[in-house]
């Protein structure tokens, strides 16, 4: 038993799981945190792409990626970490290709270049510009005070952090006037500005969510939105709660209708 | 930010540039895609003078400027992971792009670890910061390499955009006199994928020198 099996055990139910299923529907299992942007992504374009995962909580308070039965299978320690059968795979720039290529939904990457390369950028543009202030909120609200119960947030780097994002939040919020969504169809665009938006509410910075009309508008459409596969599942709903975090819970994604 | 404009047809003949600065690995790796591809770049390499950021996908050369950026006829975009993909596509030969997604996968891994590891191994030992920690990452991650390589031709099989990604560091790590020899592998790879590029990569002013100046340049 390897330490996927240990931490999101993929019980005896649901397609796949009496093994004469097809290439597509083997099951999947993530290892990761739930206020970690990176995870939340790879839930989100798996339920996109209608790809069944079974989610489980990588202890990183505690440095379970730096411990051996992780280290044995991801020698530089990144995660999220993936594993399908007999295939493992870390980081989420990885997870997030392999589950568009395996999954039942058209691709999340456009096919035309001018669409895919707009895509890379926006989605370059969240790596580069948001996710460290934002990663910071996270540290601040929600990691140091839940590993620490006396931890005081550092307002100063909280108020920093918030102020260092206006500028990129305003060129989101600019390149959504006129499009559903952030290049005009759903891309995996979406799915890294999806996870960091929803992370930036809950760091009681949703006031920089609701100030912007395009971007509030986008995010509140992404909480009815069905799935890029077809299947009956919001992505969306699967994006944890401040309860989730607190309980270090992530969702799994399910398929009913297969 | 959000340096886009309407893409005509004819623009398609039209002259690439590249704007990018002098020892940016960013800037780097569009180059040696550009090599391997074969697609003739006209590209101007701001001053390294700017500082240059080894970790992220692209940067600021000022409040208006992001290197790299690919410029075509009416067609603008920035960043590492735009602008490889829009030279994958205007280059020669079939997409690196792997079909098969357990490939896939393991190409974005290496993308992965480059960006989230080798990157900041690489501008501590660029800036002559490295810490004997970062000095047995870096031997971690290059003898990773050349494990890999002794099975396979290209990082992870057929040739990926795995390749000018790890290639780039590759490149830096050799300016600032990182002795592959002690990667065989490694260095063999080197030398097979200039070979693929039809010779060295020999780009004037793209060596480590804080003394480099801003100048225009051709590849391929």
């Amino acid at each position: 038993m390897d330490i996927f099996d240990q931490h999101a055990p993929m019980g005896n139910e649901g397609y796949g799981s009496s093994g004469d299923m097809k290439k597509t529907q083997y099951m999947l299992q993530l290892l990761g945190t739930p206020w970690d942007a990176d995870t939340l992504k790879c839930i989100i374009a798996a339920a996109e792409q209608g790809m069944e995962v079974h989610s489980g909580y990588l202890d990183v308070l505690n440095n379970e990626q730096d411990l051996e039965p992780y280290r044995s299978i991801f020698e530089f320690g990144t995660y999220p970490g993936l594993k399908e059968a007999d295939y493992n795979l870390a980081g989420s720039t990885g997870i997030l290709a392999f589950i568009n290529a395996r999954g039942l939904g058209f691709s999340l990457t456009p096919k035309n270049v001018i669409e895919a390369a707009k895509q890379d950028f926006w989605v370059d543009v969240a790596v580069t510009e948001a996710t460290p202030h934002i990663n910071i909120l996270v540290q601040e609200t929600i990691v140091k005070p839940m590993d620490d119960s006396s931890y005081s947030s550092n307002k100063s780097a909280i108020d920093k952090a918030r102020t260092n994002l206006e500028s990129v939040l305003n060129s989101l919020d600019t390149q959504l006037t006129g499009n559903p969504y952030i290049i005009g169809k759903y891309t995996f665009a979406d799915v890294h500005w999806t996870a960091l938006i929803h992370l930036l509410v809950l760091t009681d910075s949703g006031h920089l969510v609701s100030q912007r009309t395009q971007i509030n508008r986008w995010y509140s459409s992404l909480a009815a939105r069905k799935s890029n596969c077809g299947q009956d599942i919001v992505s969306f709903s699967l994006l944890p709660t401040m309860d989730d975090m607190k309980q270090k819970k992530l969702s799994s994604v399910k398929i009913d209708d297969f | 930010m959000g340096l886009f404009s309407i893409f005509r047809k004819k623009d398609v003949n039209q002259e690439i540039e590249l704007t990018g600065i002098t020892g940016h690995i960013a800037t780097l790796k569009c180059l040696i895609l550009a090599g391997i591809k074969d697609v003739p770049l006209r590209t101007t390499l701001a001053s390294y003078e700017v500082g240059v950021d080894q970790v992220n996908s692209y940067q600021y050369i000022d409040s208006s400027k992001i290197a790299p950026t690919i410029k075509q006829g009416g067609f603008t975009v920035s960043g590492t992971r735009a602008v490889l993909t829009y030279i994958d596509i205007r280059g020669k030969g079939p997409s690196l792009t792997p079909r098969k997604a357990r490939i896939l996968g393991q190409q974005n891994y290496w993308v992965d670890v480059c960006i989230e590891v080798l990157g900041p191994v690489t501008q501590a030992i660029t800036t002559g910061t490295a810490t004997n920690d970062d000095k047995k990452l870096l031997n971690k991650i290059l003898t990773s390499l050349n494990n890999l390589l002794s099975e396979n031709l290209y990082i992870v099989g057929p040739m990926t955009f795995a390749d000018p990604h790890v290639a780039a560091y590759i490149h830096a790590l050799g300016c600032s006199g990182i002795d592959m020899m002690s990667y065989p592998k490694v260095a063999e790879w080197v030398k097979r994928l200039e070979s693929d590029m039809g010779g060295p990569l020999e780009i004037e002013y793209f060596h480590m020198d804080p003394s480099s100046h801003t100048s225009a340049n051709q590849v391929a």
